[in-house]
């Protein structure tokens, strides 16, 4: 009977992180989070979540419940010493958590958020593409890659900038007209 | 203005150096002071970070999400099993009240220190993993342009859904006020008592069994059950040849045929044969073959005794009430239908009325039997007709992913209430359409059905685009799962304007009740599909429905409890 409920217990909560991992990370990242400490930290989250399954109502949001205790781990980064922390810098993470409270956000099906970034990563300019990709996929830093381009790192930085601005609001218009 | 441009260019170009990790301390400060008196400058500084780990997850693969989705799952239950050993050991300890020094340390306040997995073992496996994982994406993807190719089609490993169920119900009569037995769903393998009334099972490997209440069953597996007591008969096909039935003081082994299985109170038991062959062992070990014709009293403990007590084939003769009753049930049901139809028709509030019964002349219209008559008729695209959730009543089957019901209906409403019988086969979209107003307009109503992760697993969703204050989405969850393949659903959405309440019924019942936070002076559905969705994204997604509809009723007014529960016929 144990094997039939951790059965259940897992596929339920394996689906869970599915569907809210893309979410949660991005969240994390946008809280000043190290990029390669993201998947640590939502880990973590999942864990908690996990943990404290029971407590949870299921007719709330989870994927609210989840940035919630994302947040509180983010925050107990800021104590913590510098060798250890995973934030990029205390005050960064305590203007990002101060000025944005955690509000009720539509939750994406799987995929969903990722999907749409295609959509429109595809409608962009071939020369943005190359630069996400040097950026994303070669993991180029902009000296790295003003050497390969022949541009000036500004002008790499900035130009990166539009074009996550632009998806931004690509991704606003596929998936903020509902769900 | 200059000044202010000039600071957005200021900010832009630290923010610029943040993403690239090159952002030193003081230049955050400056950031800070930048962003904290301009909304717009926050939100750039949150949302460029968000949107750079978006592409960093774009970039990364599928196999990637899946080892990120195991390992978490994996260091979860690792950390609980932990947690629940480091219970145990301080139960024990806390039990036998005498600490032992070689694995505890007293702390000054008095407490066991214990020395836990997870401060030990927990960072290490963590980095351990995290290490591993980059090897491997690095290894697997090195080559992969994501951003100026199409992605190659990647092996996703993915787990699958598992049915743990071993029958399902095909029928129920005459059940007791209040048993949860409903006709699709699936039986577990675990003790089923029917206190009366009879119950149909199909088990998964073929073997159908009929149970007569009162009766207690343990089921085991997809061929083998005990009888505890009470009355069985099966009819089992050349391909489940080997179900099995055990009873206290007997093993009957099904060889391809009909058979009564009776248990009485004393725990004697009797089988008799209507076909075939069934092969009978008691639980001293004497066994026998059974022939047609044949019957045995269970109750000797001999082998010679068992045919002096012979059981009669009209012990079982109730169960052959039970395709009268199948017919009797289904035609009550129908005819309630017929009188809520009538009762229905007579409400003033009634804008639309889809009974979805085929008419011979016009096959292709879905008749809408409101005063607004041809008015509010549908035009059925793909979809077939086919049999609703009782006998006698039709549906319409959405299968394809062009399959819907045109309709347009022109009424603003303030308050509304929306009921459909709906069968899921199952959620192949994200997004799974009962009703779905075209594209998301200022006023739109959106009834659909999300598909919560691969696994099948549903919630209902009800999107309302207000006139003036933009949209939000109510859920509920859980709804449907994998296992309800199939199963017949009454859903109720009802929105009273007045005191901007949103509630769902499902069987109706109430199952949710929220605040509408984004109040409308009225709702409209204009152009809209019946199980699909027609849109003007460039994306177009698909929101198909894999199932069938059996009824739908618009109302222009918010319908009290007691009269959605007559629309879902459980009054």
């Amino acid at each position: 009977m144990n094997g039939v409920i951790m059965n259940k217990e897992h596929q339920l909560f394996t689906s869970f992180i599915r569907q809210y991992q893309a979410t949660l990370r991005s969240y994390i990242r946008g809280l000043g989070v190290y990029s390669h400490a993201v998947d640590d930290i939502a880990q973590e989250s999942f864990i908690v979540a996990y943990k404290e399954l029971e407590k949870f109502d299921q007719s709330l949001d989870f994927g609210h419940w989840l940035k919630g205790i994302a947040r509180n781990l983010v925050r107990n980064e800021i104590r913590k010493n510098a060798r250890q922390k995973r934030i990029m810098n205390d005050k960064l993470t305590s203007f990002l958590i101060d000025s944005f409270e955690l509000n009720y956000e539509a939750t994406f099906g799987e995929h969903q958020e990722i999907e749409a970034l295609k959509e429109c990563i595809h409608t962009l300019p071939v020369k943005s593409k190359e630069l996400l990709n040097y950026k994303y996929h070669k993991e180029h830093d902009s000296q790295e890659m003003s050497k390969v381009l022949g541009l000036s790192a500004t002008a790499i930085r900035l130009s990166l900038m539009r074009i996550r601005y632009k998806l931004k609001h690509c991704l606003d218009f596929r998936l903020g007209y509902e769900q | 203005m200059n000044s202010n441009k000039q600071q957005i260019k200021r900010f832009n170009a630290l923010l610029a150096l943040l993403l690239d990790n090159n952002l030193l301390n003081e230049q955050v400060q400056e950031l800070i002071e930048l962003a904290e008196h301009d909304e717009e400058l926050k939100a750039q500084l949150r949302d460029q970070l968000s949107i750079d780990h978006l592409l960093c997850q774009y970039a990364e693969s599928k196999h990637n999400l899946e080892t990120f989705v195991n390992t978490t799952f994996d260091l979860a239950s690792a950390q609980k099993t932990s947690n629940d050993f480091e219970e145990k050991i301080i139960t024990a300890i806390s039990d036998k009240n005498k600490p032992n020094p070689s694995i505890h340390a007293t702390t000054p306040l008095g407490k066991s220190k214990v020395k836990t997995f997870k401060h030990y073992y927990f960072p290490w496996l963590m980095s351990g993993l995290s290490m591993a994982a980059c090897v491997l994406f690095s290894f697997q993807y090195v080559q992969n342009n994501l951003f100026q190719t199409e992605p190659s089609i990647n092996k996703v490993v993915v787990s699958e859904y598992q049915d743990t169920g071993v029958a399902i119900i095909a029928n129920v009569l005459s059940l007791s006020k209040g048993s949860k037995f409903k006709i699709g769903d699936t039986i577990q393998p675990g003790e089923l008592i029917l206190a009366e009334g009879f119950l149909e099972l199909e088990f998964y490997r073929g073997a159908q069994l009929k149970i007569s209440g009162p009766a207690k069953i343990n089921i085991i597996n997809q061929e083998h059950i005990q009888l505890l007591s009470g009355k069985v008969m099966t009819d089992v096909p050349k391909v489940a040849i080997g179900f099995t039935i055990d009873t206290p003081n007997s093993e009957i082994i099904d060889l391809g045929t009909e058979i009564g299985v009776e248990v009485l109170a004393n725990g004697q038991s009797k089988v008799h044969v209507f076909e075939g062959l069934v092969k009978a062992r008691n639980k001293h070990g004497y066994s026998q073959l059974i022939e047609k014709g044949q019957a045995v009293n269970f109750s000797g403990e001999r082998k010679s005794s068992w045919l002096n007590s012979p059981t009669l084939a009209n012990e079982f003769a109730e169960f052959e009430k039970i395709d009268d009753l199948t017919g009797t049930a289904a035609s009550l049901q129908h005819k309630k239908w017929l009188i809520l139809k009538d009762k229905v028709l007579k409400n003033p509030d009634l804008v639309t009325y889809y009974d979805f019964e085929p008419n011979d002349k016009t096959p292709r219209i879905l008749s809408n039997l409101s005063r607004y008559g041809a008015e509010h008729h549908g035009a059925i695209v793909g979809a077939k007709w086919s049999d609703g959730p009782w006998q006698g009543k039709s549906a319409l089957n959405f299968k394809r992913a062009s399959d819907r019901v045109r309709v347009e209906l022109d009424n603003e409403m303030a308050s509304f209430t929306l009921a459909t019988w709906v069968q899921i086969d199952s959620l192949d979209r994200s997004l799974n359409s009962i009703l779905l107003t075209d594209g998301y307009k200022p006023g739109d109503i959106h009834w659909q059905i999300s598909k919560l992760s691969h696994l099948g697993y549903g919630k209902l969703v009800m999107g309302l685009n207000s006139l003036n204050n933009g949209a939000e989405t109510y859920r509920h969850s859980p709804f449907f799962t994998l296992a309800d393949s199939g199963t017949w659903y009454h859903l109720t959405i009802r929105l009273e304007g007045k005191n901007n309440m949103l509630s769902m019924f499902v069987n109706g019942e109430k199952v949710k009740e929220s605040e509408i936070v984004n109040p409308s002076k009225y709702w409209k559905i204009g152009s809209a599909s019946i199980g699909n969705w027609d849109n003007t994204l460039l994306s177009k997604p698909l929101r198909n429905l894999n199932g069938s509809i059996a009824e739908m009723m618009i109302f222009n007014a918010a319908l009290d409890d007691y009269y959605i529960k007559s629309l879902a016929l459980a009054d």
